[in-house]
């Protein structure tokens, strides 16, 4: 072999390594997220009401409107939200400050459900101009454990939306690249941004990809322990 | 038939293909909204009509309706005052879903007995 020819071969082995190093690295980190959150095994979720802190009083509804097809879509079994608050209504519970006093745990002990979501709207402002009008909208999301572990996961979604249809982008850390959305369909808005700050949130066992991730998470424990 | 008529029907036809092909579950949310906007009972109605529609498309295709729908139709019936219609709806989310069953029960007690009834004491 010549020496240009034994050159090329060494080249071509330290890519082939780079390769195969390159796709067995295992994200220890995601890992370990997903092993502690799937502990408890999250399968049943209550939506409390919204904590409206924006200008709005109404938007809390939209909100509430687009919560849970995203939830459902990502495996879990979603309490219906007017069914939630039929019940909790004849406890004399009718608003975010009182449901959100409820400790978790009674959310469980007398409704089985395994985590609560908390919806906050920070902001929701909508400014109308001749011009152009926008909406500019900021949401946190906490999804707490009712068997006593505390916050589980949590997200939070910030974005504008202008009248011409033009997307400022992503602000903060809303993942899902969402299309440009007119300011008149607030819905849509509302839609999108619950499903970016949920894109995040791991699956539930009712996902079609669950037992896949289950294996895997399987799989990394059997060959890393716990991985701490 | 003119070609203007064999255009227009076949526009119709395909109008109404699509329309059949559109989720009904696509449209839960706006329907959800007007609900929560207009509470009344031709919102309800409208409501539950489509919730009903996820239901029997899922199980034309020997699928479970997505989790929680059978409840939420239940809930919008019994506003309805169709207790009954409700109450069957309850059965089979039982069935569907098991780990709700605590929850389906605390709806249960006020669908079966009324607005008079009370959900399980929060304290």
């Amino acid at each position: 072999m010549t020496r240009t020819g034994s050159l090329l071969w060494t080249a071509l082995l330290i890519c082939a390594s780079h390769a195969i190093t390159g796709c067995a690295k295992v994200d220890h980190d995601r890992f370990r997220r997903l092993a502690r959150y799937y502990e408890k095994k999250p399968t049943t979720i209550i939506v409390l009401p919204v904590k409206n802190e924006s200008l709005d009083a109404e938007a809390s509804w939209l909100f509430l409107a687009t919560i849970s097809r995203p939830l459902i879509d990502r495996g879990y079994y979603v309490y219906p939200t007017e069914v939630t608050a039929e019940i909790l209504a004849r406890e004399g519970i009718t608003d975010a400050v009182d449901a959100w006093r409820i400790p978790p745990d009674k959310l469980h002990q007398y409704l089985g459900a395994d985590a609560a979501l908390y919806v906050t709207l920070e902001e929701w402002e909508k400014t109308y101009a001749i011009a152009e009008t926008e909406v500019r909208v900021t949401l946190s999301l906490q999804l707490v454990d009712c068997h006593g572990r505390g916050v589980l996961w949590a997200g939070r979604a910030q974005r504008l939306v202008k009248s011409d249809g033009s997307d400022w982008g992503i602000i903060g850390r809303l993942i899902d690249a969402a299309t440009t959305a007119a300011f008149t369909d607030q819905l849509e808005i509302a839609s999108e941004a619950n499903s970016g700050a949920l894109a995040s949130l791991p699956i539930g066992d009712h996902h079609p990809k669950y037992s896949e991730l289950q294996d895997e998470i399987d799989r990394w424990k059997e060959e890393h322990g716990s991985g701490e | 038939m003119t070609t203007r008529t064999a255009l227009l029907a076949a526009a119709l036809i395909g109008g109404a293909v699509l329309a059949g092909c559109v989720s009904p579950w696509s449209r839960y949310e706006s329907s959800a909204y007007s609900v929560f906007r207009t509470p009344d009972p031709s919102t309800y109605d409208a409501h539950a009509r489509l919730l009903q529609r996820v239901i029997a498309r899922a199980e034309r295709r020997g699928q479970k309706p997505p989790p929680g729908v059978c409840s939420e139709c239940a809930y919008y019936l019994w506003r309805l005052d169709r207790a009954d219609e409700a109450m069957l709806l309850l059965e089979k989310e039982w069935q569907y879903y098991p780990e709700a069953r605590e929850f389906i029960a605390a709806q249960k007690r006020f669908t079966a007995v009324g607005s008079e009834a009370v959900a399980p004491e929060i304290e």
